[in-house]
């Protein structure tokens, strides 16, 4: 079956990944930028990480037949330091114009300080202005309820598109306000702190499937960028059809990337002969 | 030779979100048994074992051995 790993961290992976998943039907991933676990000082090094997603992990990804997409952005942690954060925002508009960069992402909040909101809110107008994507990564664990408030408020201050909005780590506390101001969703399939593929097939059930993309967020942690695979499984245990699980794990990610024409894949159903 | 147990603090720190992902999975599977046709799991006993064994976690301990009662309820 085809798939699309729509948020996936290649930069803190092995080649073997690639291989793998390219072995198990994934066609094309996306990659936002985020925290790489300590918090840089320059500005210039976000910069080369932007030239490394949107230059570099395309062609590894290529040798696997995958393509690789990105997405730029200050992520919630370090944008708690605005100087940096404003230098790295004045970069980022050249970036968009690279061939495989879809948006801006990950942006959002972490502890919901109030320099993370700026930089946050920044970041949602550079988008509306330069009329790119957005994802939106919500608060961890217990930080998550309130974060997500926070962000559907500001996003609320803003003529933001809900269509071209993906508010990602999303769970059973947080995906109704969402779903209901008309954004796409993400589950992430983390193991211990986000969602578990049974999770995200019950949110499936409650929820509906549309504007929904599930990603596993493979990053440096203890993650595995094969809980995509393994939600697949448990959501054709359910007696679901290869028809629905192509229009979850690969129509729903063609729909929403696929807003910005960079995105090349488009969505597509099985028709018997 | 006899091992200490842990600190309760330590325990905490090691497996709190641990056992915060299992009870999730625990809630979630059974707002999933409640979303179906739950009259008709009404008087199933696994269903009843597991509910029996949610009162077992809640309830407090002379001795610690709610593990074993657990596995004594599913036996």
């Amino acid at each position: 079956m085809y798939l699309i790993q729509p948020h996936y961290h290649a930069i803190a992976r092995t080649t073997q990944d690639y291989e793998r998943m390219a072995q198990s039907g994934v066609v094309a991933c996306a990659e936002p930028a985020f925290w790489a676990g300590f918090d840089r000082k320059y500005p210039e090094t976000f910069i080369d990480y932007f030239r490394q997603i949107s230059e570099f992990e395309p062609t590894r990804a290529a040798q696997y037949g995958i393509d690789h997409y990105c997405w730029v952005a200050v992520n919630p942690k370090e944008a708690d330091n605005p100087d940096l954060s404003n230098e790295v925002l004045k970069a980022m508009p050249e970036f968009f114009k690279k061939p495989t960069v879809l948006g801006i992402g990950e942006t959002g909040l972490n502890k919901s300080s109030k320099n993370e909101c700026d930089i946050f809110m920044r970041q949602v107008e550079l988008a509306i202005e330069y009329d790119q994507l957005l994802l939106i990564h919500t608060p961890h664990l217990a930080d998550k309820i309130v974060g997500t408030k926070l962000i559907l408020d500001m996003l609320r201050e803003l003529p933001v598109n809900p269509d071209k909005v993906w508010i990602d780590h999303v769970e059973e506390h947080t995906i109704r306000a969402c779903k209901d101001a008309g954004y796409w969703v993400g589950f992430t399939l983390y193991p211990i702190t986000k969602c578990s593929a049974n999770r995200a097939c019950d949110m499936l059930e409650m929820y509906g499937t549309d504007r929904t993309l599930i990603n596993s967020s493979a990053d440096w942690g203890p993650s595995d960028p094969f809980t995509l695979q393994e939600c697949v499984q448990q959501f054709k245990r359910r007696g679901r059809s290869e028809a629905d699980a192509l229009e979850v794990f690969y129509n729903n990610p063609c729909r929403f990337l696929g807003q910005n024409p960079k995105f090349k894949h488009k969505p597509i159903r099985i028709v018997e002969e | 030779m006899k091992l200490s147990p842990l600190p309760s603090k330590q325990v905490l720190d090691l497996y709190y979100l641990d056992a915060r992902c299992q009870l999730l999975e625990v809630a979630a599977l059974l707002d999933r048994v409640d979303r179906g046709n739950v009259s008709a799991v009404a008087d199933d006993g696994r269903l009843q074992r597991l509910r029996a064994a949610i009162n077992v976690l809640n309830s407090p301990q002379d001795q610690p051995n709610r593990a074993e009662q657990l596995l004594n309820l599913f036996s």
